[in-house]
């Protein structure tokens, strides 16, 4: 029930070359002042722990406080009906799945059932891969409740443990059975879908029950009761993706021909953003690039918006951020690292704002894959329910 | 393989050495540090054509000669390499430089790391001078250190006019002496070291020091 922290008794930190607090293999042996020992190469920022360590949990003693809400804005009938059902979960425990398209306000509509956990005095913990997307869920809770919400990322408070938490997974290592409701935001997400070790540490990190949030789920979290949103909260389609076979002169059309608004154009790999860039640049146009390295996406984000410019972003854009009045294209769609749920991902950023309902869409081509026909169609057909 | 240092992947180029070798370093980090090749025959402080270095014409009109070996210059990458090694506790990082500490090894020496006061052991785990002298070859545990302040926060003077805090346990058979430290910034503990060695009897006594710190740079001492 708690924090875990090295404590002169307790379990051993190390157990079997496995270390107890992030469960990673990553143990080396070394020389302690006794005799041979191993400490964990994977959690050195939380202090290192040595076999000869013990771990044991401390109690969160923050005190359990009552939440006003204050909703940003009225919720559609459909986001009403989503926020029942999940009432409906937490009144009887169960685990559950919000399967929503891209662009249907899922933030807002879990704001109800956060706020009745909070006030039944439970904590609630709010995961997402990535700290971009961390950062912004806290600013919207912050507008909306009233308790501090404790914001448990890289550069946050990464101390105390409040009603709310909004964390990205590698920083709840050395949290035991502390929160009563996790919500899982874009669950199948890098982080949570490839990394067994992060799961067992969420898991570890709750007790037990769960919300995913995605728009596109995987086919272990279909297993859950699911609640489906199929409609964007401005009442518009989504914008249904083209296919264009792709060359040269077909990117620099797509450039030119939305020449007054924001473009985003995803690229599969790194290298990608030099070749792509390249291309714009010999035929005059001025772009960004964003990938993981990128320091201040945020800045990109605003010069985005601010100029009508190009922006050419790796998957890492993929999920949860916003353009007003975006055209997106995905170059080199036939990637093998673009899976259907990516680039239904990628697309689902066109057309967010409902100053701007829509955007253009297209997936460049050299070869016609699975992936982007199932993309197509599994958009298609939440635009038809 | 992952880098040792950075934990990236990177690709190792393959050689029988690759079955044989389990930390890699990629060449990225390899070049971070900067090897102290030319410079003061006693020291290794960067000079003007191998020219003794001030503070070595110092400690010889004290009388006292020791040559150190130094192997890295105590720049920023070093002293975040140190940091990691030392008070991070990430001892495995020791391994990059395995190949440049074991090309020190002569015949015949016996490697004495600097120790530390039975106090700091026990709350840092390890001795990383003692780790650093592992690899190079053959330890043996001749000093003891009483408490003493941390030198971090010391002035170049202050710290030179120290007591001796060494001692010795028990001499080895063998002639050669070769004291081990991390750091040399102004060389008082090693010459301490040395001296204390010289008078239990020790006949040749030399050192060897990871980092070098460089005179008038703006580093914070450690």
């Amino acid at each position: 029930m708690g924090q875990l922290i090295v404590a002169p008794e307790g379990t051993p930190a190390i157990r079997f070359g496995v270390c107890q607090r992030c469960l990673s293999m990553d143990t080396r042996a070394y020389t302690c002042h006794h005799g041979q020992c191993r400490y964990c190469r994977n959690c050195l920022h939380l202090g290192r722990v040595c076999q000869c360590d013990c771990l044991t949990e401390m109690d969160i003693t923050t005190p359990i406080e009552t939440t006003d809400l204050v909703m940003p804005f009225e919720l559609s009938a459909e986001q009403r009906h989503v926020s029942r059902q999940l009432l409906i979960w937490w009144a009887s425990r169960t685990s559950g799945l919000v399967h929503a398209v891209c662009g249907a306000g899922k933030t807002e509509m879990t704001f109800p059932v956060i706020a009745r956990v909070v006030n039944d005095g439970k904590r609630v913990l709010i995961v997402s891969p990535r700290r971009d997307v961390a950062i912004e869920w806290a600013d919207r809770l912050e507008a909306t409740f009233s308790v501090p919400i404790t914001r448990r990322y890289g550069g946050g408070d990464k101390e105390t443990i409040g009603m709310i938490t909004v964390a990205t997974a590698p920083l709840l290592v050395n949290l035991r059975h502390v929160f009563d409701y996790i919500l899982v935001d874009e669950s199948d997400a890098f982080p949570f879908a490839f990394d067994f070790a992060l799961w067992w540490t969420l898991r570890r990190a709750g007790k037990g029950l769960f919300l995913f949030v995605t728009a596109t789920p995987t086919v272990w979290q279909r297993q859950f009761p699911t609640v489906h949103l199929s409609r964007r909260y401005h009442g518009h389609d989504l914008p249904v993706p083209r296919l264009v076979r792709e060359t040269e002169q077909a990117i620099l059309d797509f450039c030119r021909r939305y020449e007054a608004a924001p473009r985003l154009l995803f690229v599969p790999t790194k290298p990608d953003l030099v070749r792509y860039g390249e291309l714009l640049a010999a035929n005059g146009f001025t772009y960004q690039a964003v990938s993981a390295d990128t320091d201040e996406r945020t800045d990109v984000l605003e010069w985005l918006e601010a100029t009508n410019g190009i922006v050419l972003a790796t998957s890492i854009w993929e999920r949860g951020m916003t353009v007003t009045g975006v055209h997106v294209a995905v170059l080199d769609s036939s990637h093998a690292l673009f899976s259907s749920r990516a680039i239904i991902q990628m697309a689902g950023r066109a057309g967010r704002k409902p100053t701007a309902p829509t955007g253009d869409v297209v997936f460049f081509y050299d070869e016609r894959t699975f992936r982007q026909d199932k993309a197509i169609r599994e958009i298609e057909e939440a635009n038809r329910r | 393989m992952n880098c040792l240092v950075c934990r990236k992947p990177f690709a190792v180029p393959w050689s029988p050495a690759t079955l044989l070798k389990r930390d890699w370093a990629c060449p990225d980090c390899d070049k971070m540090l900067t090897p102290l090749n030319e410079g003061c025959p006693r020291c290794g402080h960067p000079t003007v054509d191998g020219a003794t270095c001030g503070d070595c014409v110092r400690w010889l009109a004290l009388g006292l000669d020791l040559t150190v070996h130094s192997l890295y210059a105590y720049d920023e990458a070093g002293a975040n390499w140190l940091h990691r090694y030392k008070f991070g506790g990430d001892v495995v990082l020791a391994r990059q430089l395995r190949d440049v500490l074991r090309a020190t090894r002569e015949r015949g020496a016996v490697y004495v790391p600097i120790p530390l006061s039975e106090e700091r052991l026990r709350s840092r785990r390890f001795n990383q001078a003692e780790l650093l002298a592992r690899m190079i070859g053959p330890t043996e545990q001749v000093l003891v250190k009483a408490e003493v302040s941390s030198q971090r926060q010391l002035g170049k003077e202050e710290r030179r006019h120290r007591t001796n805090p060494f001692a010795v346990q028990q001499l080895p058979r063998c002639g050669k002496i070769v004291l081990v430290d991390d750091v040399y910034t102004t060389g008082t503990t090693l010459h301490q070291a040395a001296l204390t060695l010289r008078r239990a009897g020790a006949e040749q006594v030399s050192a060897v020091c990871l980092f070098r710190t460089l005179n008038k740079s703006k580093m914070r001492p450690i």
